[in-house]
């Protein structure tokens, strides 16, 4: 388990510092123009602030392009512009959207100017665009992170459960499991002590991660605890009873070692734990993951996080993820107890 | 010669597990396939994106937005053939009925479409559901505002309010760059027509003067 968890961090560490510095930088330079010239460019290209322009010497920027240092740079002249791209970033579309749009605006203003020379021509923001989203997340930045943590810890936590459950198999082979049977304990007794245990590890997992991840990258998850515990606790039982599932299924212990990756790495691929399920349009792999714990899961606890959304209104995820639960124990217990009785 | 032996025996050994057989054929067999069939259009840059909707508030508002106006002019004390000159001036102008034409236009219809609401209310319950990514409108007064700035050369600020679902969505980014850049052009070519007089004329086929390399 602690190996799992460390896995988790480090993950979500790597993960969400890569993508920690959302704002563009490009680096700007021309060949003719004086510094001067250059500035006013530089204050007319920086003006609106989204995307970060800065002056550099022109063999510095290609030798930057050239050693990967920088993916684009911004070549300016007088009457033209270049934009350099060292490869294709998704940066590129944003400030080549931004560059032409600044340099249209530009062109077209002088040539006015010269038009009527006795006139002030001068740009005016007649309309501001206010952007607002309907979710509370602050910004883009924390929502991926919130995203990665999420992901990261849902899917690891599923991984060491089902790993976990290996000891199961290994109590049925050896005969553990039948001993256990026999004895004055009820069957109810050793499945609900058998099940709590793995279930208190997942939690004690999600708590943990979510709590060091956390305060390590000062992520915000806002403080929706009913509704983040009630998601967590319904995925946790849905994953409990998936083991079970696989345990029935799979009749030995290395086989089942064979299995769990598989499965818990299908599943978070499936289920939008490594990237957000929008970027996927394939029907097929959407119904699919809807058919998986973990799709919601993620989207009940990016629900809760996002847009702080109380629990009576996750039902719908939490719902879902107990019938799978039910659903998946229910055979899964059918599956073990087949066996059993074959022995006796 | 021992090496040929212990390859050998280290193979022998693989084949008679099953469980190694079927992690190393399996595993990553399905992996690539989840991963090809979900991010595939991702990757290999056959980028489809499903058709969304956006709201817009229907004409209505408009109406009222040019009664309001036209109190704020009878208030100024125009004389009615102005007052009836300014109006239709503000209808002409107004830049959410050209926004729809550039969203309605042809070249954006595989991905966006846009449906009219009566209200900010109807068109945020729409977003709720999923009907649309997002909803355009002028918040109160904000268009009477940019009237009065443009044609009675007043200072108040007009604010064109681009609600979105998900911020960071692609269709998010998708209508906020249509309209940053229609918005964009709005102002500067408002901004030179009335410099200039109307003087100046619309160049409709500005191009970028830049390449990409």
């Amino acid at each position: 388990m602690l190996g799992f968890l460390t896995l988790a961090i480090i993950f979500v560490f790597i993960l969400g510092n890569i993508q920690a510095n959302p704002e563009i930088s490009v680096p700007v330079y021309s060949e003719h123009l004086s510094a001067s010239e250059l500035n006013q460019w530089m204050d007319v290209l920086n003006e609106d602030g989204t995307v970060e322009f800065h002056a550099i010497d022109p063999e510095i920027a290609v030798k930057k392009l050239r050693m990967n240092e920088e993916s684009i740079a911004l070549h300016v002249e007088e009457n033209h512009y270049e934009l350099l791209a060292g490869h294709e970033t998704e940066q590129l579309p944003a400030v080549e959207q931004h560059v032409s749009q600044v340099f249209r605006k530009e062109s077209r203003l002088k040539k006015i100017r010269n038009e009527f020379p006795k006139r002030n021509i001068k740009f005016k923001e007649f309309i501001k665009i206010r952007t607002t989203s309907s979710s509370e997340s602050s910004g883009n930045m924390n929502h991926y992170q919130v995203f990665v943590l999420i992901g990261m810890t849902l899917y690891f936590t599923m991984y060491t459960v089902l790993h976990l459950q290996n000891n199961l198999i290994e109590e049925k082979i050896s005969g553990t499991w039948n001993r256990l049977i026999f004895s004055p304990v009820t069957k109810t007794q050793v499945y609900l002590g058998h099940l709590a245990f793995y279930f208190l590890v997942g939690v004690i997992q999600i708590v943990l991660s979510f709590l060091i991840l956390k305060n390590l990258l000062h992520i915000d998850l806002g403080t929706n605890y009913p509704a983040m515990t009630g998601v967590a606790l319904s995925f946790l039982f849905s994953i409990v009873s998936l083991g079970i599932l696989l345990i029935g299924i799979v009749p030995s212990p290395s086989i089942l070692s064979v299995v769990v990756p598989i499965v818990s790495t299908g599943m978070a691929m499936l289920g939008g734990a490594f990237w957000e399920i929008d970027v996927v349009s394939n029907r097929f792999i959407l119904f699919l993951s809807k058919l998986t714990p973990m799709r919601h899961g993620v989207d009940g606890m990016l629900e809760a996080v996002n847009n702080n959304t109380p629990i009576t209104e996750l039902i719908q995820p939490i719902g879902i993820l107990m019938l799978m639960g039910v659903v998946f124990m229910g055979i899964g217990i059918n599956l073990m107890e087949r066996p059993a009785k074959n022995t006796l | 010669m021992i090496m040929t032996t212990l390859v050998k025996k280290d193979f022998l050994t693989i084949s008679k597990s099953k469980s190694v057989l079927l992690e190393l054929l399996f595993m990553p067999f399905i992996l690539i396939m989840i991963l090809g069939f979900s991010l595939g259009n991702v990757m290999f840059g056959d980028f489809i994106i499903d058709t969304f909707h956006v709201g817009i508030i229907k004409e209505e508002n408009l109406q009222n937005d040019l009664k309001e106006f036209e109190r704020d002019l009878r208030k100024e004390k125009y004389s009615e053939p102005e007052m009836k000159e300014y109006l239709s001036m503000a209808e002409s102008i107004d830049p959410l009925k050209k926004l729809v034409e550039v969203l309605e236009d042809e070249s954006l219809k595989d991905i966006l479409l846009v449906d009219e609401y009566r209200d900010v209310k109807s068109a945020k319950a729409a977003m709720k559901r999923d009907k649309i990514a997002g909803y355009l409108a002028f918040p109160d007064h904000s268009r009477v505002n940019l009237w009065e700035t443009m044609l009675l050369k007043q200072e108040s600020p007009a604010v064109l309010d681009v609600v979105v679902e998900k911020e960071g969505a692609v269709s998010a980014k998708i209508l906020q760059s249509v309209v940053s850049s229609f918005i964009s052009e709005y102002n500067l070519e408002s901004s030179i027509t009335l410099a200039t007089n109307g003087q100046a004329g619309r160049e409709e086929n500005l191009t970028g003067s830049g390449k990409v390399n």
